[in-house]
């Protein structure tokens, strides 16, 4: 049995006692090479002792190799960080073992890598409460997470090879699917939020970001990567601030109601007094009618006054109402010319007790905004009400009066603004930049929410809300809505410009 | 509201700034038979005033 001096694989050959009987040039290498002190030559001769390299156990597997007659591959050893990996072949003529001996050092490695990042990744992937799937480019499963069971319904068994179609059938999904499909393709990346529906019936809300991975040469999307995340509670607790809101809303409208309710009251007792007079008149004239005839034409036309004046009156209620109403939020297209006329006599009395004269100054054909009427009005009576507190407040003599102006315009960025101007004392910076924070006021009944609140509504409808001081010396309050066709846009966060 | 009795029936002179109630004070006023003159503000009803027409108010 000889070897072949050119093999690069170290080479050994024992007798049954494991002594060393010959090695190959690879070998020699091997052992000088790492054993290099002069004084590791020891009793066999020149020759450091190659037992050093082999595994601990050499002797049993030499002995068993030979009694069974059968070689023993892949005994590892280890010796000063080098792994190798022996083979043994049994000679049983020459009563020898021939040990041939793999360096196996980088392989182990990356095989203990492997699996402490295998069980890192398992680690990550079992515990994270993100669903984290992949997905063939049609979108069937090809892997999910253990969260699929939580977030879903689904173990990830269930899962594999399905398509999202049979999954979710409400077809819900379907239209989120395609616009995230193009967008994937388009841009590598898509974040969609949608409403899926776990395995039990129950709708949740899902935030799912998903990255695509692309074929090197082609760029075709061949696999997507997605991470679902369960936003349900942060959906409801959205939807639950903003009912909160509307609620807000309703209570700051029964508070101008109650400010408002002398003005009401002597709004609503004109009309009546009016209907009791025509009435009594006409019943006096009814009575003489047989002696003066034309008489009865007169009982005629206090008839028509006095429904006249009730369908006034009917109409202030109607006005009441509608401001009060509870609810939803509802958007409409609004004339807002005949909201502002609305308003103009919601606070007419109070205007006139105050000798301010409110002055409306329309364009002819009036601009439209889609908006909530209630709201909108709830903003504008709030302005209009402040303006003629402001002119109150810098009113020098009581008798003398004064004004403010409600316009409405479209400026020449095709943005629609309703200002509202008055006479008042004014403001500096500082005080207009106040003047919007949340319970702040100057007011010693009031609660300091008239204007945080209008200015969140106006942003609620797109638009903006702002304060600047008046030619007049006192201040402009503009409501500024964006053109029609930028309202639809919905604009991102990341997108939208900074304001500040 | 102002009255001034003159010769033969009552005058009175009714200002009001809400039309509403003028026009219907107006005609309670006539349904009894007494001779109505309306103003809808105070300074016009001044301006009406001549020396020939006194009137107490």
């Amino acid at each position: 049995m000889g070897f072949a001096a050119t093999d690069p694989q170290p080479l050994l050959i024992v007798d049954h006692k494991s002594r060393t009987l010959s090695m190959n040039p690879a070998m020699k290498n091997l052992v000088e090479a790492v054993d290099e002190s002069p004084n590791a030559a020891d009793h066999s001769g020149a020759m450091v002792d190659p037992r050093r390299f082999l595994p601990v156990n050499v002797e049993e597997l030499v002995r068993a190799c030979l009694n069974q007659q059968r070689p023993v591959d892949n005994a590892e050893a280890r010796y000063k960080g080098q792994i190798y990996l022996w083979a043994l072949v049994p000679d049983v003529a020459q009563n020898q073992v021939l040990l041939k001996g793999r360096d196996a050092t980088r392989e182990l490695e990356l095989q203990e890598q492997a699996v402490r990042s295998n069980r890192l990744y398992r680690l990550i992937t079992e515990n994270t409460t993100d669903l984290i799937s992949r997905h063939a480019p049609d979108g069937r499963f090809i892997d999910a997470t253990p969260a699929s069971w939580r977030l879903l319904g689904y173990w990830p068994e269930d899962l594999r090879g399905r398509l999202l179609e049979d999954l979710f059938p409400s077809g819900q999904p379907q239209k989120h699917l395609i616009e995230a499909r193009n967008r994937l393709s388009e841009d590598g990346y898509a974040i969609v939020t949608a409403q899926i529906v776990h395995r039990d019936g129950t709708p949740r809300w899902f935030e799912i970001a998903s990255r695509a991975i692309r074929e090197t040469y082609t760029g075709a999307v061949v696999e997507v990567i997605s991470v679902s995340r369960d936003i349900s509670a942060r959906v409801a607790s959205e939807k639950n601030n903003r009912r909160l809101a509307d609620e807000l809303a309703h209570a700051a409208r029964l508070a101008t109601l109650g400010e408002l309710a002398s003005s009401i009251a002597h709004e609503m007792n004109q009309p009546l007094a009016s209907i009791v007079n025509f009435a009594s008149a006409s019943q006096r004239f009814l009575k003489t009618a047989d002696t003066q005839p034309a008489n009865l034409t007169r009982v005629g036309d206090g008839l028509t006054k006095v429904i006249h004046h009730a369908n006034r009156a009917s109409e202030v209620i109607r006005r009441l109402r509608a401001f009060l109403r509870k609810g939803r939020k509802r958007s409409e297209l609004l004339a807002l010319n005949q909201v502002a006329s609305n308003v103009a006599l919601l606070c007419q009395w109070e205007a006139d007790k105050h000798r301010v004269s409110v002055v409306c100054r329309l364009p002819e054909t009036s601009p439209t905004l889609t908006a909530d009427p209630v709201l909108l009005e709830q903003v504008l009576i709030n302005l209009v009400r402040n303006a003629i507190e402001a002119n109150v407040e810098a009113r020098v003599d009581t008798s003398s009066a004064s004004a403010i102006i409600l316009t409405i315009r479209v400026n020449n960025l095709g943005e629609t603004l309703v200002e509202v101007t008055d006479q008042g004392p004014g403001l500096n910076a500082d005080g207009i930049r106040q003047m919007f924070q949340p319970f702040y006021t100057s007011k010693p009944d009031g609660l300091g929410l008239g204007l945080s609140m209008s200015r969140s509504i106006v942003e609620g409808f797109g638009g903006f809300l702002d304060a600047y001081p008046a030619p007049t010396g006192g201040l402009t309050l503009v409501c500024r809505f964006p053109p029609p066709a930028c309202q639809k846009s919905i604009i991102s966060p990341r997108e939208a410009p900074n304001y500040q | 509201m102002t009255d001034q009795p003159t010769a033969q029936t009552t005058l009175v002179y009714v200002v009001d700034d809400d039309a509403g109630m003028l026009e219907s004070t107006q005609w309670l006023l006539e349904s009894v038979g007494l001779a109505v003159e309306a103003y809808s503000d105070g300074r016009k009803f001044l301006d009406s005033m001549t020396a020939q027409r006194l009137r107490c108010a």
